[in-house]
């Protein structure tokens, strides 16, 4: 009769790491549009755009910490305690990004501003992203209190963690490149960016020696 | 520049997640959650004229 209760907890935590994956590929996946509408609509990201970027990647780290270190034999606090601080960290991260995407819808919220950039699916990019904040801190509450049955048990190392930790990783490259690019060797994104200054930087320097 | 810099700094977080180093997976959220809301806070200030 004891038993029972164990295994249903050992079937939710399984579940919560297929959820985490979920949650941080999700988030991947939010910006890999966001790279899509960079290169293929052909829109420079604002400094805005760009500082949402950051606090959605700062809101994924959270379940890919549980993530890698549900696979950790090093002490670090219980295994309940390195959930709830993942989640503490996704919590913390999406509500400066709501504070950043929210200010940008602000900014734009006059009857008659064309808003920045085009929209997807009838809401612009800032938009999207307020709603994105909103689903992360309400998923971490309710992962938090639920937290006891959620608390993955397996340690296994995991194909997928990796794969998924990876494919991140390259996300997160690409952005390091392109805000490089967007940027050149100013300290700061221009407001309203129209070009990849390094590139406008790189062919100015060329044309000077020809 | 700074922009490119802290999507290097969560790039470097993230690695130093996969490798198991918590503490200093902590203290680089921290600074880069800073570095985030000081550059929000830049360009705030720096569109509107306004300074806190």
């Amino acid at each position: 009769m004891s038993r029972e209760p164990k295994e249903t907890g050992a079937k939710l935590g399984s579940i919560q790491v297929v959820l985490m994956h979920v949650q941080v590929l999700g988030i991947v996946g939010v910006l890999c549009g966001a790279l899509f509408v960079q290169f293929v609509g052909g829109e420079y990201p604002c400094p805005l755009c760009l500082l949402q970027r950051m606090a959605m990647m700062l809101a994924a780290m959270g379940p890919m910490y549980v993530l890698v270190a549900r696979e950790s034999a090093e002490p670090h606090g219980s295994t309940r305690a390195r959930f709830m601080r993942g989640y503490g960290m996704s919590i913390v991260a999406a509500v400066l990004g709501l504070a950043i995407s929210s200010r940008q819808v602000l900014l734009h919220i006059m009857p008659g501003d064309p808003g920045y950039g085009s929209p997807v699916m009838g809401w612009h990019l800032y938009t999207w992203a307020v709603v994105v904040f909103l689903v992360v801190i309400v998923v971490s509450g309710f992962t938090m209190m639920f937290s006891e049955s959620l608390v993955p048990r397996d340690r296994r190392r995991s194909m997928a963690t990796r794969a998924t930790s990876s494919v991140f990783a390259i996300v997160i490259s690409i952005n390091v490149i392109s805000t490089f690019a967007e940027s050149g060797i100013r300290l700061f994104v221009p407001d309203n960016p129209t070009q990849y200054e390094l590139v406008e930087e790189v062919e100015s320097e060329f044309g000077r020696s020809e | 520049m700074i922009a490119s810099g802290i999507f290097l700094a969560l790039l470097v977080l993230l690695l130093r997640m996969r490798r198991g180093s918590w503490r200093s997976t902590l203290v680089l959220f921290i600074a880069a959650l800073v570095a985030i809301a000081l550059l929000f806070n830049h360009h705030m200030t720096d569109s509107l004229g306004l300074s806190f």
